[in-house]
């Protein structure tokens, strides 16, 4: 009888472990809210967020129709936070999207292929592990103009080495265990053994890395921004934001930089809460 | 020991190889011709055609790189598209702003970073330790380039402590001590993110290490808390220490090219990102050369320590 019965409770207690993680539940509502947000944009901004106003430039927090008041070309900047997230979120999590392809594949490759072929692939990807990535930035931006394609070209490069060696890690431990054997002498062919048999068994580690992976790089892809190599004005960016607010932060009016500096703290922050309570649920 | 260093620096040769391939690839698959886009528009075709021969841009693409390979290895580096002058004018004094930027940042990050997780590895699970922990998860995640202001704010608007920018005070002696003053805020912008990886790695080797069976038996044996933490954990986790700061030496460089543009630092991040705009070929090839190859000795520097560091490779 308790064996019929056991799994589903196993199943319930992951819901209810991860409801009872303070910190992921609390990750899960922001990122909810703030992707609910950047949809919703258009229809919350109370302006239109690159609409400029020559009257109105430079208003103090809590003004008149200006709940965050005004940058120094009057545009409102509670409109362009709300708009802002959207381009972060979204290059984010594609670039991290294809890193985890990538670098699952070639982390299952390493695992699973010959010795010389895996020596040759592991070696490169140790060269990689700690390179500059703003290098690649600056080079993609040489090469294309700079825009949302040198952001995620950069994070795919700088993603993928790490990637690759944690799906190589523990690919390396599946490929020991009995299931894999049993798979094998029941005549399935190798590609068929990594896909249906090893790669689910990784799919949860990968999506928890993967969580907090988007939440460093919307930091990073912020501060590439920022320095011009990314989302292009008059786009509202948190990241430009910071620099075009650069120049009143340190004259009186702090907040045009500061706002997105926060919003982008409070996303990261969600994402990592989010990363760390998926992984105390799904690999307890 | 010589011969594994030897092998070490065996081992770069291709390495540099594909990077200076790659870093010559980016004129090639840029926007179609550098030179129409620079000074094309009131020239003729046949005077276009002799500035493409004197840049050499009329020849292979094999035999550009090579050239280009020995202007690098000469010390030239071509000339600037936009300036028209000297590459290796415009980028080494750059680069070495940067160096002094970057070495600054990297004592910051060791020494800081070591100070944060040795702290808060001792007094593990204390208010200090979760202190501590709460400034690396809030630091981690805050845009540097708002960090950099907020900086700036703190200790050259609010409190007249350092200069705003800059790497010399213009009416001062362009001395030593005036470049420390404009080298501690934008060194500890810089040096916030890989700080904040070693101090995280410190502290869980601190900790691992002193719940350790041999601490257990020199602190039952009697042995002051002090002598134990610096003679025994603090030898233990040094090669960890370097290993850790090796890794970051490519978020020092990332962080280092961020921060230049806030605190105006007159350094290689500058000058590339400033190309860039212009599509300088020739500039920011040399530039990023420049820093990759800079990170690869690092990474070779960082490795040999790592071996000295060993005591089974000692004596070989």
């Amino acid at each position: 009888m308790t064996a019929v019965i056991a799994p589903p409770r196993l199943r319930r207690s992951a819901v209810a472990r991860f409801v009872r993680n303070r910190e992921a539940l609390l990750g899960l509502v922001v990122l909810v809210a703030v992707v609910g947000i950047a949809v919703l944009a258009p229809w919350l901004a109370p302006h239109d967020p690159n609409a400029g106003d020559p009257e109105n430039v430079l208003n103090p927090v809590g003004s008149a129709g200006h709940l965050l008041g005004t940058d120094d070309q009057g545009r409102d900047v509670l409109s362009r936070l709300l708009y802002g997230g959207r381009g972060a979120l979204v290059v984010s999590t594609v670039a991290v999207a294809v890193a985890l392809v990538i670098g699952t594949l070639l982390g299952l490759i390493g695992a699973f292929a010959g010795r010389r072929t895996s020596g040759v692939l592991m070696r490169t990807i140790d060269l990689l592990f700690a390179f500059p990535v703003i290098l690649v930035a600056l080079s993609l931006a040489a090469i294309v103009q700079p825009g949302p394609g040198v952001l995620i070209g950069t994070v795919v490069f700088g993603a993928v080495p790490y990637v690759t060696r944690i799906v190589f890690a523990e690919a390396k431990i599946e490929r020991e265990k009995d299931y894999v054997e049993a798979a094998r002498s029941l005549g399935a062919s190798e590609p068929a053994v990594l896909l249906t048999e090893v790669l689910p068994n990784l799919v949860s580690s990968v999506v928890i890395y993967g969580t907090s992976l988007v939440g460093i790089n919307i930091v990073f892809t912020a501060s590439l921004s920022a320095l011009g190599l990314g989302i292009q004005p008059p786009n509202p960016d948190w990241g430009r934001m910071i620099s075009e607010g650069a120049k009143v932060l340190v004259t009186g009016s702090p907040g045009v930089a500061t706002f997105p500096a926060i919003a982008i703290l409070l996303v990261a922050l969600a994402f990592n809460w989010l990363g760390d309570g998926l992984r105390d649920v799904l690999n307890p | 020991m010589v011969r594994q260093i030897l092998w070490r620096l065996v081992n770069l040769v291709p390495l540099l190889f594909v990077i200076s391939l790659l870093v010559f690839f980016i004129s090639q698959a840029g926007p179609a011709d550098p030179i129409k886009d620079v000074l094309s528009q009131k020239m003729s075709a046949e005077q276009i055609e002799q500035i493409r021969q004197a840049y050499g841009l009329d020849q292979s693409a094999w035999s550009q790189y090579l050239h280009w390979l020995r202007d690098m290895f000469t010390g030239g580096g071509g000339i600037s598209l936009s300036v028209r002058s000297p590459v290796s004018g415009i980028v080494y004094p750059a680069f070495l702003n940067t160096l002094i930027l970057g070495a600054a940042t990297v004592v910051l990050t060791v020494v800081l970073g070591v100070l944060i997780g040795f702290v808060s590895g001792i007094r593990h699970g204390r208010p200090v330790d979760r202190a501590a922990m709460l400034f690396v998860q809030i630091g981690s995640n805050l845009p540097i380039y708002w960090f950099g202001l907020i900086i700036i704010w703190l200790t050259a608007v609010w409190r007249n402590w350092l200069p705003a920018g800059g790497m010399h005070d213009l009416r001062g002696d362009g001395g030593f001590g005036d470049l420390l003053l404009h080298l501690i805020a934008p060194a500890f912008a810089a040096s916030l993110v890989s700080m904040l990886i070693v101090a995280r790695f410190v502290r869980a080797a601190v900790i691992e290490s002193a719940q350790s069976d041999y601490i257990r038996t020199y602190r039952s044996q009697g042995f002051g808390r002090a002598a134990i933490l610096g003679k025994h954990i603090g030898r233990n986790i040094l090669p960890s220490i370097v290993n850790t700061t090796g890794l970051t030496i490519g978020s020092v460089i990332t962080g280092v090219v961020f921060v230049e543009t806030i605190f105006s630092w007159p350094g290689i991040g500058s000058v590339l990102l400033n190309a860039i705009a212009g599509s300088d070929y020739p500039v920011i090839q040399s530039g990023i050369l420049l820093v990759a190859v800079t990170f690869v000795l690092v990474n070779l520097i960082t490795d040999v320590l790592l071996d000295l560091l060993n005591p089974r490779l000692r004596h070989t």
